[in-house]
């Protein structure tokens, strides 16, 4: 008998939740291929740390972007390989709840469901990410309050209103934390002509990224290749460098929040006053943000205590009361 | 023959009975029961027992990792 399972699948990552165990799986969405004969070289960690460093015939994709689904087929393969890994085979069919985003068009939604059942899915359902979330955070969303959560993953940020068991407001924008990274690996190209990869941008982000002004500032030294002559060379970056490179990416995630707030009904507007708005998702760990969305909204922020895995969590609690949930998943609203 | 038609006549209106007094049950208490099973199932006490474990496998795990 198959265990059911539940799909947190990001841009960045993707976890696996199963029924009555927990999370079993945690990798980078990325996949490597053999570009001439098409065959799978690894998945995961494995093939993230090949990103921009494959011989001519390896290609390490991300098969999402914008949390949605920009190839078909190498997704399907993804997802049956990732349900392999956690016992899934041809005898054991499951059913598999997989978290969206909530701005995911028909289309999308379609292409995402058909690839976990032609991976080998019994029945697949879609949740969206923010209701996910805000299950995983453990908040009242059982009661008639305002619940505010915000989730930056890698290629969207999603803010909802949530109350008694359903979305009030929604404001998704397809911008996330990998837009950040393409930020810096501009503004570095720009301004000090040398070309960096997405890992280095990334590593630049952790390191000193950070969207307000935040104590014990460093700066780094970033290795990359001079634009003019080919060669390696080195440069500083200091915080200020990256908050000003950043802004405009970060300002659009605020902005997202902002029009949430304005959207969610005058009465809940309290509730947020008192309870605050919860941050979840890898974006949300980036330096200073929760203080930058202080700032403009006048509203508290709370970082959730797993803000990676609240996701998937939340959508393993709906596999394991599928039946009293069945009408949290898109489509069975009534 | 004419008993066993009777008898099919009376088993239709049986089962068309019992069907439409079914459906005319009134449906608003199966709904307000399903919303009350609903949000309890979303109820940070439930939440509790599924969330709790998984913390705990993800601490043995991370300890077993390199």
């Amino acid at each position: 008998m198959a265990r059911d399972l539940a799909i947190d699948l990001g841009t960045a990552n993707t976890l696996v939740y199963m029924k009555g165990k927990g999370i079993v799986l945690n990798e980078p969405s990325v996949i490597a291929m053999n570009r001439q004969t098409g065959e799978v070289l690894a998945t995961g960690h494995e093939a993230w740390q090949m990103i921009g460093r494959t011989p001519g015939y390896i290609v390490a994709v991300r098969p999402l972007r914008g949390g949605a689904i920009t190839d078909f087929d190498v997704t399907e393969r993804m997802i049956r390989l990732l349900l392999q890994r956690v016992g899934v085979s041809r005898f054991t069919r499951p059913k598999v709840v997989i978290c969206v985003p909530s701005a995911i068009t028909e289309v999308e939604r379609r292409a995402v469901t058909d690839a976990a059942r032609r991976a080998g899915a019994a029945d697949a359902q879609l949740i969206e990410q923010p209701m996910a979330a805000a299950i995983g955070a453990q908040l009242p969303i059982d009661e008639p309050i305002g619940n505010m959560i915000i989730d930056i993953g890698g290629g969207t940020s999603e803010t909802a209103v949530i109350s008694l068991g359903g979305i009030v407001a929604l404001e998704a924008v397809r911008v996330g934390s990998f837009d950040i990274d393409v930020a810096i690996q501009n503004y570095v190209r720009r301004e000090h002509g040398i070309a960096i990869g997405e890992r280095t941008a990334e590593d630049i982000k952790v390191a000193i990224g950070s969207a307000a002004v935040t104590p014990n500032e460093v700066q780094a030294e970033v290795n990359g290749r001079d634009l003019m002559q080919g060669l390696p060379k080195t440069v500083v970056l200091t915080p200020e460098e990256i908050r000003y490179a950043i802004d405009d990416t970060v300002t659009q995630i605020v902005q997202s929040v902002v029009r949430c707030l304005a959207k969610a009904p005058a009465e809940l507007a309290q509730d947020f006053l008192v309870r605050g708005i919860h941050l979840v998702g890898g974006g949300g760990l980036l330096r200073g943000l929760a203080q930058r969305i202080e700032l403009e909204t006048h509203v508290p922020v709370l970082m959730a205590d797993m803000p990676l895995e609240a996701v998937v969590l939340g959508a393993g609690h709906c596999i394991e009361n599928y039946d009293q949930l069945k009408r949290m998943f898109m489509g069975q609203r009534r | 023959m004419r008993i066993v038609l009777i008898i099919v006549v009376l088993i239709c209106i049986f089962i068309f009975g019992f069907l439409a007094t079914s459906r005319r049950t009134p449906i608003s208490d199966d709904s307000v029961d399903d919303f009350h099973k609903h949000l309890d199932a979303l109820s940070p006490e439930t939440r509790k027992f599924n969330i709790e474990p998984t913390k705990n496998i993800e601490l043995e795990d991370s300890s077993d990792g390199p």
